[in-house]
């Protein structure tokens, strides 16, 4: 929450430095369409883990969560309100499977110190970011009426979907001086948190209402998971994403 | 009319029975709600009684499966005394209730204040039992006829059983009583002999711990005999039979007695040797069930006993064969002496034997030897017999302890962690596989024993075989032939232990001679390793220099 207000005092800098511009040309259009496909690059990888007792003594399991980078969909709308200033919103969803590496230690049950090891990847689990993005844009003003830029900035609303491992499956049998690793038992967990989002777009209209356009903007705030040892696990959520697709203006 | 008369009488019987701690009460209260109108109305209901105290949250939980909802189990209690399996459970979203399944009693009258203080009933409850493994705790029994009554309920060991137990808690009568015995694994600890901290293999049952061994394959049960001594030969004799009662039981799972630790925790280990090294299956290959008596005589009573018992049931361990109900075979490890007294005559003192790894294993390995060669206990073949026994407890320390001289270490003496030098000039052990003759027994077949004392000479003349078994292993030189072993060296004793192991499992025959010995040995050699020649030239070496040909 702490970032939102300082992507408004960038866009009102931003905006000020425009103002100043006064032989530019000036869009007339009110009406603002994008529809991206954007890459969100970099890994959001966490981990979690928990321990517990087991055998008069303490086990341990970490998972690691790969968040890999991929495709989102970014659709936006907005509308002019004053010269160079117009609000809206954008919703995007990114959804990508998040493999994860489970490591245990489970101490054997006839001796002390010669804990079993377990090493499993766990896959078919997936992350859904969905997140409405409140944007106030700044149009910058351009010699060219073909082309159009502006930045933008604002609070992006996130809805996250993920899934996470409750518990390590596995099996021994004696004389348990190893663990198999089965299937854990899942769940799937959806949270909702307040982020922040700021960028810049570029427009080049090959008629009066349509063209092209590219982006690059980070969006993304961190979540609390349920951890499976019982407390709270951070979570990053979005991160810099950057694409093009389709513009229009009305 | 009916009605109002129905309502008179019950309200005397009430009235009546309040000086009692009886009282006639209104049905239970079932409550299964799931639909949002059932909902509704019981999470009423129960919301009330939690904020009077009636109903009180005892445990809250998340099921695993959904981690969204929070279970509640909601207990009753009627003026701060639990009503008996009075409860409620609250599944909920968020506080928001999804179902609700509950059995409770509303209005109950009944006073609850006992005429019987909680020692007075744990006395009533020792009266008929062996033990009674939990102090009484007051509550609000409903009996199957609809009458509450204050009781007091433990959890008791008889001969027959163990039983969850309910008596009057105003007149001491027997209530209601049902098996309190669920089974399930459990690992305790516990500290040795050397005060080592190890683990045991347990069951719980009933809020208390028993040595009864659910991991293993075979039924592994260790008894106590509690210092009953006329009650274990009885079992020894099978004139009675072993009841729960009889396992060796903590109440907390951290357990302290010695014989117990270390007795229970040491089979386990030499069914693991035998399994890991040999894989085999026990004392018969088949899971047969083994049983360990322990603490026949405290070693304070050790000091009063005739010498027989002393000899026999105090500084000894022993393998029975033909003892126990039902001739099951069991094994018995001695409690020892108390620390500060020793035998004149080796200045030995002896600790608990089931402290010694190594006397564990010799004990258990002479029921394998029964159960497979099953050599004739005297003469040869009975010194081949406890010299198997010595190989295997040796291989077992080996396996499971690292090689040194200190107590709890691996080496090639024989019960030395409990036998130990207390006189000057005296030593440790009983036996010595590298030096038999630091006890008196021989390390070469021209010394061996001839006459009929000790069987035979089992115990003497198995230095002979231990020494051929130490010498294939270490290699070094025999002290009355001058003979030099190349052995195949500590990294690979495994190779002998497989040997010896085949050899004296599988191919000897009962009456087996050392001779016979060698050759089924050397045989064993080149049957497990075709391709490895030094390991029957090892063998045949440590024949030779201890004089068997």
């Amino acid at each position: 929450m702490r970032c939102i207000p300082s992507a408004l005092i960038i866009a009102i800098i931003v905006d000020a430095s425009v103002i100043a511009q006064p032989a530019a040309a000036q869009t007339t259009d009110r009406i603002f369409v994008s529809v991206d496909g954007v890459y969100q690059a970099g890994t959001k990888d966490f981990n979690d883990g928990a321990s517990f007792p087991l055998y008069a003594e303490t086990a341990t399991f970490t998972t690691g969560y790969h968040v890999k980078p991929g495709p989102a969909f970014n659709i936006a709308g907005s509308g002019r309100v004053m010269r160079q200033l117009a609000v809206g919103i954008a919703v995007s969803r990114f959804s990508r499977e998040t493999p994860i590496a489970v490591s245990a230690s489970l101490p054997h049950p006839f001796f002390f110190n010669r804990a079993r090891s377990l090493s499993a990847d766990v896959t078919g689990m997936y992350r859904e970011e969905r997140a409405v993005h409140v944007q106030l844009r700044v149009l910058l003003p351009s010699q060219s009426p073909h082309f159009q830029a502006a930045v933008f900035g604002g609070p992006s609303f996130y809805t996250v979907t993920q899934d996470v491992l409750n518990q390590v499956g596995y099996t021994e049998a004696y004389p348990y001086d190893s663990v198999t690793a089965t299937n854990g038992q899942s769940s799937n967990v959806s949270t909702s948190k307040v982020g922040f989002n700021a960028g810049a777009d570029i427009a080049y209209f090959f008629t009066r209402q349509v063209g092209v356009g590219g982006t690059a903007q980070y969006a993304g705030t961190t979540i609390e998971l349920d951890s499976a040892g019982g407390d709270k696990v951070d979570a990053k959520v979005g991160g810099f994403q950057v694409g093009g697709g389709l513009r229009l203006r009305f | 009319m009916k009605r109002s008369i129905v309502l008179l009488v019950a309200t005397a019987a009430v009235v009546l029975s309040l000086d009692r701690g009886v009282a006639q009460q209104a049905p239970a209260v079932l409550i299964k709600a799931t639909t949002a109108a059932e909902l509704r109305t019981w999470d009423g209901y129960v919301t009330a009684r939690e904020r009077s105290g009636e109903l009180q949250v005892t445990r809250s939980d998340r099921d695993p499966s959904l981690p969204s909802r929070i279970v509640e189990r909601l207990q009753q209690f009627h003026e701060g005394v639990p009503v008996w399996g009075a409860q409620v459970v609250r599944d909920t979203t968020n506080g928001v209730p999804e179902s609700m399944f509950g059995d409770v009693s509303p209005s109950l009258s009944i006073s609850t204040t006992p005429a019987l203080s909680s020692d007075e009933a744990l006395r009533v409850f020792g009266a008929g039992a062996v033990s009674v493994l939990r102090r009484p705790e007051l509550t609000v029994l409903r009996l199957a006829s609809g009458e509450a009554r204050l009781a007091y309920t433990s959890v008791a060991r008889t001969d027959a059983g163990i039983f969850r137990i309910f008596i009057d808690a105003n007149t001491g009568a027997e209530l209601l009583r049902y098996s309190a015995i669920e089974t399930q694994s459990a690992v305790g600890t516990g500290r040795g002999l050397l005060g080592d901290q190890k683990k045991l293999s347990v069951t719980q049952q009933a809020g208390a711990y028993f040595a009864d061994d659910q991991l293993r394959p075979p039924d592994l049960t260790t008894y106590d005999m509690r210092a009953n001594f006329s009650r274990f030969l009885n079992l020894l004799d099978g004139f009675v039979p072993l009841v729960p009662s009889d396992v060796a039981a903590d109440d907390d799972n951290t357990w302290t007695d010695v014989s117990a630790v270390d007795g229970h925790a040491h089979v386990g280990w030499t069914y693991d040797y035998y399994f890991k090294r040999h894989a085999r299956r026990g004392l018969d290959n088949r899971d047969r069930r083994i049983v360990s008596f322990i603490n026949a005589v405290t070693q304070q009573a050790a000091l009063s006993q005739p010498p027989d018992v002393i000899g026999a049931f105090v500084v000894n361990a022993f393998w029975c064969d033909d003892c126990g109900p039902g001739n099951i075979g069991v094994m018995y490890f001695g409690n020892g002496v108390p620390p500060n007294v020793f035998n004149v005559f080796t200045g030995q003192t002896v600790a608990q034997l089931a402290g010694s790894l190594d006397v564990v294993a010799h004990e258990l390995t002479h029921g394998v030897t029964s159960s497979s060669s099953n050599l004739i206990y005297m003469n040869e073949s009975g010194a081949l017999n406890e010299a198997f026994s010595d190989m295997m407890g040796t291989s077992v320390e080996f396996f499971f302890q690292t090689p040194g001289t200190g107590r709890g270490q691996a080496d090639y003496l024989i019960g030395e962690d409990s036998f130990r030098a207390l006189r000057p000039g005296s030593v440790n052990g009983i036996r010595s596989m590298d030096n038999p003759a630091m006890f008196g027994d021989p390390d070469h077949y021209s010394q061996r024993f001839t006459g009929t004392d000790d069987n035979g000479g089992v115990h003497i003349n198995s230095g002979i075989a231990n020494h051929a078994f130490y010498l294939a292993i270490e290699g070094g030189t025999n002290r009355t032939s001058g003979l030099s072993v190349v052995g195949v060296g500590p990294a690979n004793r495994e190779q002998i232990e497989k040997v010896f192991y085949r050899a004296f499992v599988f191919l000897l025959p009962a009456n087996a001679t050392f001779s016979t010995a060698r050759a089924a040995t050397i045989q064993a050699a080149r049957d497990l390793y075709p391709t490895n020649a030094a390991v029957a030239n090892a063998v045949t070496q440590a024949w030779t220099a201890v004089g068997v040909n």
